[in-house]
Order: structure tokens, then C-alpha cells, then sequence
């Protein structure tokens, strides 16, 4: 381990002492009463929900099959007493033809005291919001992801293997959270059409050194929140002349929701960018200036308070979004793209959505640009 | 050195926060509206437990959930469901013992005011 992610463990661990003492502990087991310790005895101690989200679509694009899709995300949490509990989420979707299993987290979180967590384990990591709050097909308001926040593409960590400790504070009217983690983090692509880009599905460390992350919020007033996110480690493998290279990424995200009387309705604003630097290899396919950066901009609409529910149950929402990946890599692209979309809700998890995108792609090599024009449909449900 | 520095400053600054400044939780916050929902009922439902409830655990019910997604009904899970659903939102929302304990409480109240509509609930125990 690096001394920096032992400073950040030392000073971590430090954090967490320090916040046990001297604090009201809401979440601390309480003494029972011999009534109470029946009834417990009797309901059992660990309580079990399985919750989660599934979805089915239809995407049509300039240049493709149109295709269908479909998915499914049981979300398994158990309670064991105050101060333990598991949370774990499995992607199943049916993608080119194949039926794909994921895990998406498998977190085990120890309840410190009333303003510290403490987890272990695969967790959603916490850099930005998009990804550990909004990614949910029912939440999500567009059908697709942002380019630079998705899965497959995108240039930010999704989960991570690792240890983490999070929590929030109130200082007078202004609330703090905050996550720090230190895990196995991202590997280096040093082959084919994804050289120099970071994997962030890497979940056998591919070197000695460990990833240490943050993302600390502030919310300004209730319905404003505002973050920042950094991550950085080693992300070259060991036994190789890339070993020493080091990632460094940072995020800002900024979430305001408000129902607002003169406007008759619900706004909901989502900006999150993130920065991405992999320092340069001095030789190979990857020897370019290995700097990335994009993330989305969105602002969503329900007139919430007008008359005739068929208005109400409906929602607006324009996106922007862009991914600029390196000049010199082996694709080489800067895209920027435009989502306008209208859902309907049927109930308060239940949507149907309609997108409609353009995405404008321009080689950074040869100049070269196209657009690409798609329709797209979901119907999501969270349960 | 100046990653290190970035990393362990909030580390240290946010526990002295919390032990400087205990239990200052629910000052300063505006009155709520509950976020959209699809059915009318439900939101009329919503706003009277809130009122009834009072302050503190609807208007975090609707500050907090209202941030990522809409509402769900209080009848939506049992009382013991909603122990562990909210356990579980207190790690994604980054909720407060005090917040997770004081919409617990909230969505119980509320819970029973719509049982009196939807029939016979597992009781909280």
C-alpha cells in the first residue's frame, strides 16, 4: 500500500474514533425491556426486503438495427439488528443477444454512530451523484445514460472493491456528507481500440498500489446540493513498463429540486462533470496526452400542480450531454449530444418514456464529423 | 503530498464538525412540499399526514426523497419493510440517524392514516 493510502486509512480510522466519542448515539442498540426482548425473541432480529427496478425498451438509430431491450435489478437488503446491514444489487439485461449477469454492489455497512458508516466490501462508488443515486431506470429521467456516466463508455468508476466510510453533519442550516474510500481502483487499457482508458470493472488489482477516493457534498439549502469528487491511484499493471502511471479524476455534481407555485410544477436541474488525467506513457500505443474529460447537463419539468392529472402525471426533460477522449488515442472522438424527452407517469415509480437524440461526433484525428439521430422508448418501474 | 492534503482535510474537519456542533439538525428548514406523485389521492393523503405529522419528519421525507425520486406511498411496504428500506436510504441520501429515525416515524404516522383507506397493515413492532 502507498503511504498516501495509509495517510488517507490513519486519518480515516482517526474520523471515525473521533466521531464516537462524545456523540448522542441514535443508532446504538438500546437496552431492552424483558417485554421487548420477548417480542424480539418471538419477530426475530434480521429483517430481509428485496426491492429494486426493472425496465424494457426499444432503441431506433440512423445507421443500426433498431433493437429491443430489457432488464431487471432485484435489489436484496437485510437488517441485522442496529447496526449491521447487507445491500446488494444484481443487474440481469439481455444485451447483444446474450442474457448478462452483474453485480452491481455486494456492501456490507457497519452503523458507527449516528454521523459514520463504515462498509466493506463492492460498492457503489461515490464520486459524483449520477451514478450512486440517479442511475435507476425509474429515476432515470432519459431512457439512456449521460455518454461519460455510462456503464460501457464512460470515463467515471462505477463500483468499487474496496473499504469505505461515509455519513453526513448538520452545521446550522447547512448539511455536509461526505464518503472516503480506498479500493482496488481502475486498470490501465494498454491494448486494442481502448488503449489508454481506464477499467473501471477491474476487480483484481492490477498493482500494488491502492485507489483513494472522496466526494464531499454540501447542501446549501434543502433542496440544493452541491459536490466534489476526487479519485486517484496506480493504474498501470506490475509487471509492466506502465506500472508507475497514476490516474487522477475529479467530479463536480449539482442537484436542485424544487416545486415551485408560480411555474405550477417540479424542477429538477442535474449538472455533473467530471476531469479525468492518466499521466503519459512515454512509449506504445498509449504514448499520447491522456487527458478526458465530459458529463451532462439536464433540467426536467412537471407541472405537478396543474388542473387535469393527465398534465400532472406528465414530465419534460432536455439533456446535454459530451465525452471528449484523447487526441492520439486509438479512437479519438469528441461528441456532444442533445436529448429532448416526455415521460408519463403512472404511478409514483411506474414511467413511460420517449427520447428523442442527436449525437454529433467529430473524429479529433481527421476532422471528420457525423451525426447520428435516434428515437428511443421505456417503460421502468421501481418495486 | 497535495493529494493527501485534499483527502485528509474534509477527514478532519467534518468529525470536528460533528462534535462541535451536535444535534443542530432540523434548524433553518423551509416548509415542504411534497414531491409529484401520480395520483391525486396520494398526494392529498401526503400533505395531511405531513401536516398532521408534524415539521420535522415529512418535511425531511420530502426534502430528502423528493432530491432523487418521487414519493412512494406509506402503504407501499409494511412498517418492517420500511425499517429496512430506510436503513438502506440512509446509506444512499447519506442520512443522519436522527433524519432516518424522524422519517421512520413520519411515514409510520402516515401509514396509519392511509390504512383507515387501504385496510389492515402489518403493525410496526
Amino acid at each position: 500500500m502507498r503511504p498516501a493510502s495509509v495517510l488517507l486509512l490513519a486519518t480515516l480510522l482517526l474520523s471515525v474514533g473521533s466521531l464516537s466519542l462524545g456523540q448522542e448515539q441514535l443508532s446504538g442498540p438500546q437496552p431492552a425491556s424483558g417485554s421487548e426482548r420477548n417480542e424480539q425473541a418471538a419477530l426475530g432480529t434480521t429483517d430481509f426486503l428485496i426491492t429494486g427496478w426493472a425496465f424494457g425498451g426499444f432503441e431506433s438509430s440512423q445507421g443500426k438495427n433498431s433493437n429491443f431491450s430489457s432488464g431487471v435489478s432485484p435489489i436484496l437488503l437485510w437488517k441485522l439488528g442496529d447496526r449491521i446491514f447487507f445491500e446488494s444489487e444484481v443487474e440481469i439485461s439481455l444485451e447483444s443477444g446474450e442474457t448478462s449477469v452483474d453485480l452491481e454492489y455486494a456492501h456490507l455497512a457497519y452503523f458507527l454512530n449516528d454521523h459514520t458508516t463504515l462498509g466493506v466490501g463492492f460498492f457503489l462508488t461515490p464520486f459524483g451523484s449520477f451514478r450512486e443515486r440517479l442511475h435507476p431506470a425509474w429515476i432515470n429521467k432519459l431512457p439512456d445514460m449521460p455518454l461519460a456516466l455510462d456503464e460501457e463508455s464512460g470515463i467515471a468508476p462505477t463500483s468499487s472493491l474496496g473499504l469505505q466510510a461515509r455519513g453526513a453533519v448538520q452545521v446550522g442550516a447547512v448539511g455536509i456528507n461526505y464518503a472516503l474510500y480506498v479500493s482496488n481502483g481502475p486498470a490501465l487499457k494498454t491494448e486494442g481500440e481502448e488503449a489508454g482508458r481506464l477499467d473501471f470493472g477491474n476487480f483484481r488489482d492490477s498493482n500494488k498500489g491502492k485507489a483513494v477516493g472522496e466526494r464531499l457534498g454540501l447542501l446549501l439549502f434543502p433542496e440544493l446540493e452541491v459536490g466534489y469528487s476526487l479519485l486517484e491511484g496506480k493504474v498501470g499493471a506490475q509487471k509492466t513498463e506502465f506500472r508507475d502511471l497514476k490516474a487522477f479524476l475529479q467530479a463536480v455534481d449539482l442537484n436542485y429540486v424544487k416545486t415551485i407555485a408560480a411555474v405550477k410544477g417540479r424542477l429538477d436541474v442535474r449538472v455533473e462533470w467530471v476531469w479525468s488525467r492518466v499521466d503519459d506513457a512515454t512509449h506504445g500505443i498509449i504514448a499520447f496526452h491522456n487527458v478526458s474529460s465530459g458529463g451532462y447537463a439536464q433540467l426536467a419539468y412537471r407541472p405537478s400542480q396543474a388542473g387535469a392529472k393527465a398534465i400532472r402525471d406528465l414530465e419534460a426533460v432536455v439533456r446535454y450531454d459530451a465525452l471528449r477522449l484523447p487526441k492520439g488515442a486509438p479512437v479519438s472522438t469528441d461528441q456532444k449530444r442533445w436529448a429532448g424527452g416526455l415521460g408519463y407517469w403512472l404511478g409514483p415509480s411506474t414511467i413511460l418514456k420517449a427520447a428523442y437524440e442527436s449525437l454529433r461526433t467529430t473524429d479529433r484525428a481527421t476532422g471528420e464529423t457525423t451525426t447520428t439521430r435516434s428515437f428511443l422508448l421505456q417503460a421502468a418501474i421501481g418495486f | 503530498m497535495r493529494m493527501v492534503r485534499a483527502l485528509a482535510l474534509p477527514a478532519l474537519l467534518l468529525p470536528i464538525a460533528a462534535a462541535t456542533v451536535p444535534s443542530a439538525c432540523s434548524s433553518g428548514r423551509a416548509p415542504v412540499t411534497p414531491p409529484a406523485s401520480a395520483s391525486r389521492a396520494q398526494e392529498k393523503a401526503a400533505i395531511t399526514a405531513v401536516k398532521k405529522a408534524g415539521k420535522a419528519g415529512g418535511q425531511l421525507w420530502g426534502e430528502t426523497c423528493g432530491r432523487c425520486h418521487n414519493f412512494r406511498s406509506p402503504a407501499s411496504y409494511n412498517a418492517k419493510e420500511w425499517d429496512v428500506a430506510m436503513r438502506h436510504m440512509r446509506l444512499r441520501a447519506y442520512l443522519t440517524a436522527e433524519e432516518e429515525k424522524a422519517i421512520a416515524e413520519f411515514i409510520e404516522s402516515a401509514s396509519d392514516g392511509e390504512s383507515q383507506v387501504a385496510g389492515p397493515r402489518t403493525q410496526r413492532r
